[in-house]
C-alpha cells in the first residue's frame, strides 16, 4: 500500500520562479485498489505519482510517502527494491522503446533489477503473452517496426516483466482509438490479477467511472477529496465544486432527469444507464 | 521542468525591445570586443554601468537577466579559483601559500577581472535574447549576412535553421527529462561513476531521443510544407526591419564607449596600432 | 466540378520487414466548398495518409487527387493547392516554427509573399477568430494543449484556405482542450463558410459534422449523413463505436421502446422523455 502524508512539493525552490505543485497531500492507497487520480492539466497529478517510486525526491520537511514500509523520505532508499515493487507506465510509453528487438527491450527492466538472463527472458516471454501479443512472431522484431497499439503493449510488457506489486499508469489510453482503449483497459484488468494495486491517472471520465473503486480529485495541487465513483459522479454539486468533467453516461442521466425521466444519476456504465432507463419508463408504465 | 533562460523572450514594451535587431547585433559584437579590451577596474565598472542602464531601459526584471549566470556559475567559480591559486607574480611577495599554491594580491585582482569579464560576456547576449524574438534575431542575422548571398551561401536557410533550433531546444530538454525518468523507473542507473557504464546507460535515452527528434523533424517539415513554405523565394515579412534614428544614435553611442575603453587602456600609439591591425 | 476530388486513389508504402503496405485502396470521394465532414476510422485505417494526399504532401501511386481541377502530382500547382487546403496536425508542439505566437501565425502569409500590412491584418484576424488575441506575444510553453492547437489553427487560417483538414488535431488534448478546438472549428465552418474535414476517432466529435466518411483498412466503408448511425454495422466493422446515445437508443428500441434514431444527446433525452410520456 502507499501512504502519502502531508506531502508538498515546490518547483525551483529558493528562486524568484518558485511554483508550488503540491500542497499538503494526504492519501492512502490500499492493496487491491484500482485507484483513480483525476484533475485538469497542471493539477499536479504527474508530480504526485512520480514520488511513488522516488523519481522525484521528497523535499526537506515536505511530508512523507511510505510504500509498503519503505519510507521514501529517508536519506538512503533501496531503489532497486522500490522500483521492483512499483512499476511506472508513463504517458505514451512507446516513446521509451530503444532496443533492437522487442525481447531485449522487455528484458531491460528485469536485468536492471539484477535478474539473470535466462529468467529475464522467461519473464519477457510471459509478459509478451500477457499483453496479448504473439511471442513467436514478435520477440525478435524491432520494436520500431510495430504498429502504435503494439508498441504500447510492448512498453507495458517492459514494466510488467519487472513483476511489480503496484502499477502506476499515467493516461494509459491516450491517443488510442476506441477499440485500442478498450483493449488496453482489458489488459490492465488482466494484469491486476497478479499486480493487485493499480493507480491510474486519466482524463477519460468514462474509464475512471467504469474501472476505479476510489478516485482522488486533484485541483491546483490540492486533494479535493477521495470518493467512491458513485459518490463522486452521482453528485453534481461535488463534481462542480471539484471541477470535474461529467462522464458521458452521467451527462445523459442528468439530461434525462432534466426532462422528467427519473433515472439514478450515479450510474457508472452504459449497462446501468440502460437498465435505469428501462426501469424509469417501464415502472411508470406498470 | 527545467527552465532555459537563454533564448527565452521576455515580452515588454521598451526602447531596447523596439530597437532594430540588426543594430542590436552589431552593438553586441562591438560590446563583446570592448569587453575583451577592458583591463582596469575602472573600465569594468564603466561597462557594468552601461549594462545596468541597458537592463533598466529594457524593463526586464534584473533577476531574470542575472539568472543566466546560473548556467555558468560552475565555470565562473572554477576559473576564478584556478586563476587565483596559479597566478604567479615575481615582483611581489605572496599573501599566503600552501605548498605549490601561492596567492598574490595581483592574482586576486586578475581573478576578479576574469570573473567579471565572464559575467559581462554572458549578461549582454542574455539581454539581447530576452528583448528580441527569435524571429527578429533571425531576420536581423539574415539581413546582416545577406551580402554573402553573392557567394551563394544559403543565408535564409541558415537563419531559419537557427530559429527552429531555438524553438526546439526547450522541447528536446523536456523530452530528455521524460525519457530519463521512464528508464529510471525501469531500473536504469545513471548514477554510476564508471564512465563506460555511464555511456552505456545513456543508450536507452539517446535512441528514443533520436527517434523522437526525427519524428518531430518530419512532422515540422510537413507542417511547414502545408503552410506554403518554399524557401526564401517570394517570401515577405510581417515585421519589416526598419532602422530608426534612435538606432543610429545608439550605435554611435556604443562606438564612443568602445573608443573610450580603448583610449583608457592604450596610449594613442597603441590605438593607432590597433587601427592599423584592423585595417 | 467539386472542390476536392479523389479518383480511385491508391497509395502504398514500405513498412518494416520491407513489405509493401497498401494504405489506401481505390478511394474515391469529393468534397464541396463549405462542407463539414468527419473522417473516421481506427488507427491504421489510412486516415492520416489520406490527409497528406489532399495537399500533395504525398503523391498517389494510382488514381488522381484534384483540387479545384488541379492535380496534386503537378509540382507547379502545389503552391496553389496548399493555399487552398490547410492541415492542422496532431501534435501541437511540432507545428510551431518559431517561439512567438504571432510570428508563428505570420509564417504562412509570409510564404504567400503578402505585403506586411496585410500579413498583420490576417494575423490579428486569425488570432481573434480562434480567441487567442491576448496571447499574441507569448511563447508556446505558457499555453495549454488546447490553446497551442488553436494557435496552430490560426496559423492555417491566416493563409485563408477554402478547406481546413484537422488530422486528429484533438487526439492529444484533454476534454477541455478538445471542446475548445471543436467550438472554434464549428464557428469557422459556420461564419467563414470554410470547408472542414475533421479526422477523428471520437465519435461524439464526428456527430458534430454534417457528413461522415468511414474509412476501414484503406477503403471507404460508408459515406453519408448522420443517418449512417442507423446502420451501426459499418462503424463496428471499422472498429469504431457509435456515440453513447445512439448505442443506448438502439438497445432501447430492441427492448421494445420507441425512441427512433436520435442524432444528438439532447434529441435522445427528448425521445426517451416522450416515450415515457406516451406510455403513461
Amino acid at each position: 500500500m502507499i501512504e502519502v502524508k502531508n506531502l508538498s512539493f515546490v518547483y525551483s525552490p529558493k528562486t524568484p520562479f518558485t511554483t508550488q505543485a503540491l500542497f499538503d497531500i494526504n492519501l492512502s492507497i490500499e492493496t487491491g485498489d484500482f485507484f483513480g487520480i483525476i484533475g485538469s492539466t497542471g493539477a499536479g497529478k504527474s508530480t504526485l505519482v512520480s514520488h511513488f517510486n522516488a523519481l522525484t525526491k521528497i523535499q526537506k520537511n515536505s511530508g512523507a510517502v511510505i510504500v509498503d514500509e519503505i519510507d521514501l523520505s529517508a536519506k538512503k532508499i533501496d531503489l532497486k527494491k522500490l522500483r521492483a515493487k512499483v512499476g511506472m507506465v508513463f504517458q505514451y510509453p512507446e516513446h521509451q522503446l530503444f532496443a533492437d528487438t522487442v525481447l531485449k527491450d522487455i528484458m531491460f527492466g528485469p536485468k536492471n533489477l539484477g535478474i539473470n538472463n535466462a529468467e529475464a527472458e522467461q519473464r519477457a516471454r510471459d509478459a509478451i503473452a500477457l499483453v496479448g501479443l504473439d511471442c513467436a512472431e514478435i520477440a525478435e522484431r524491432s520494436p520500431f517496426e510495430l504498429s502504435g497499439g503494439q508498441k504500447r503493449r510492448v512498453a507495458l510488457a517492459g514494466v510488467i516483466a519487472m513483476h511489480p506489486e503496484i502499477l502506476v499508469l499515467d493516461e494509459p489510453t491516450a491517443g488510442l482509438d476506441p477499440k485500442g482503449k478498450r483493449e488496453i483497459m482489458d489488459l490492465i484488468l488482466r494484469i491486476k490479477a497478479d499486480c493487485p494495486t493499480v493507480v491510474m491517472i486519466s482524463h477519460n471520465m468514462d474509464e475512471i467511472a467504469e474501472y476505479c473503486n476510489k478516485i482522488a480529485v486533484l485541483r491546483r495541487g490540492r486533494v479535493m477529496g477521495v470518493f467512491s465513483p458513485r459518490e463522486l459522479f452521482g453528485s453534481e454539486e461535488l463534481l462542480e465544486s471539484c471541477g470535474v468533467e461529467l462522464p458521458l453516461v452521467t451527462e445523459l442521466a442528468v439530461k434525462l432527469n432534466g426532462l422528467g425521466v427519473a433515472v439514478d444519476k450515479s450510474v457508472l456504465t452504459e449497462n446501468e444507464l440502460f437498465e435505469e432507463i428501462k426501469k424509469a419508463v417501464g415502472v411508470k408504465n406498470a | 521542468m527545467r527552465d532555459v533562460s537563454m533564448g527565452q523572450y521576455y515580452p515588454a514594451s521598451s526602447p531596447v525591445h523596439r530597437a532594430d535587431p540588426r543594430f542590436k547585433l552589431i552593438i553586441l559584437i562591438l560590446y563583446l570586443v570592448t569587453v575583451f579590451f577592458c583591463d582596469s577596474f575602472f573600465s569594468f565598472g564603466f561597462m557594468t554601468l552601461f549594462v545596468l542602464i541597458t537592463i533598466l531601459l529594457s524593463r526586464v526584471p534584473i533577476l531574470k537577466v542575472l539568472k543566466s549566470l546560473r548556467l555558468i556559475i560552475i565555470i565562473l567559480v572554477f576559473t576564478t579559483l584556478l586563476m587565483m591559486i596559479f597566478y604567479s607574480d615575481t615582483t611581489s611577495a605572496p599573501l599566503a601559500e600552501w605548498g605549490i599554491f601561492h596567492i598574490y594580491l595581483n592574482g586576486i585582482y586578475a581573478a576578479i577581472k576574469l570573473g567579471w569579464r565572464l559575467m559581462l560576456l554572458v549578461l549582454m547576449p542574455t539581454v539581447l535574447t530576452l528583448t528580441s524574438t527569435p524571429t527578429e534575431l533571425c531576420d536581423g542575422l539574415e539581413s546582416l549576412l545577406s551580402p554573402l548571398k553573392v557567394l551563394h551561401l544559403p543565408v535564409h536557410e541558415l537563419a531559419l535553421i537557427m530559429s527552429i533550433a531555438l524553438r526546439l531546444i526547450p522541447s528536446l530538454i523536456e523530452e530528455t527529462d521524460k525519457i530519463v525518468n521512464a528508464q529510471r523507473a525501469r531500473g536504469a542507473a545513471f548514477e554510476s561513476r564508471n564512465p563506460f557504464k555511464k555511456i552505456k546507460a545513456m543508450i536507452p535515452v539517446l535512441i528514443p531521443l533520436f527517434v523522437s527528434s526525427f519524428r518531430r523533424a518530419d512532422e515540422l517539415a510537413d507542417a511547414m510544407d502545408s503552410r506554403c513554405y518554399r524557401g526564401a523565394k517570394g517570401r515577405t515579412r510581417m515585421k519589416k526591419l526598419k532602422a530608426k534614428f534612435s538606432d543610429f544614435v545608439a550605435l554611435l553611442f556604443w562606438c564612443a564607449i568602445t573608443v573610450c575603453i580603448l583610449f583608457l587602456n592604450y596610449n594613442w600609439l597603441g590605438w593607432a596600432f590597433i587601427t592599423a591591425l584592423s585595417l | 466540378m467539386s472542390f476536392l476530388e479523389f479518383k480511385n486513389v491508391e497509395y502504398s508504402y514500405v513498412g518494416g520487414d520491407d513489405e509493401l503496405i497498401q494504405a489506401l485502396k481505390s478511394v474515391s470521394f469529393s468534397i464541396e466548398r463549405g462542407e463539414f465532414v468527419a473522417l473516421v476510422g481506427c488507427n491504421g485505417s489510412g486516415k492520416s495518409t489520406l490527409a497528406r494526399l489532399c495537399n500533395g504532401l504525398l503523391a498517389p501511386d494510382g488514381g488522381e487527387v484534384l483540387v479545384d481541377g488541379q492535380s496534386t502530382t503537378d509540382k507547379r500547382a502545389l503552391f496553389d493547392i496548399r493555399k487552398k487546403i490547410g492541415i492542422v496536425f496532431q501534435n501541437p508542439d511540432n507545428q510551431m516554427v518559431t517561439t512567438i505566437v504571432e510570428d508563428d501565425v505570420a509564417f504562412g502569409p509570409e510564404n504567400l509573399g503578402l505585403p506586411p500590412e496585410e500579413i498583420r491584418e490576417r494575423v490579428d484576424w486569425a488570432l481573434a477568430s480562434v480567441g487567442m488575441s491576448e496571447h499574441a506575444k507569448s511563447g508556446p510553453f505558457r499555453l495549454s494543449g488546447g490553446q497551442k492547437q488553436r494557435v496552430a489553427i490560426a496559423g492555417v487560417l491566416a493563409i485563408k484556405p477554402e478547406l481546413m483538414i484537422l488530422d486528429e488535431a484533438t487526439g492529444m488534448l484533454d476534454p477541455n482542450g478538445r471542446r475548445e478546438v471543436l467550438e472554434v472549428v464549428k464557428k469557422l465552418n459556420r461564419d467563414e463558410n470554410m470547408a472542414v474535414i475533421m479526422i477523428t476517432h471520437f465519435m461524439e466529435e464526428a456527430a458534430a459534422a454534417d457528413r461522415i466518411i468511414v474509412l476501414n483498412k484503406g477503403s471507404i466503408a460508408a459515406d453519408g449523413g448522420k443517418e449512417l448511425f442507423n446502420t451501426p454495422e459499418v462503424f463496428e466493422g471499422a472498429g469504431l463505436d457509435l456515440p453513447l446515445y445512439v448505442r443506448l437508443a438502439r438497445r432501447l428500441n430492441d427492448a421494445g421502446m420507441d425512441v427512433g434514431c436520435p442524432l444528438t444527446a439532447d434529441e435522445f433525452a427528448a425521445a426517451v422523455a416522450k416515450a415515457q410520456g406516451g406510455k403513461k
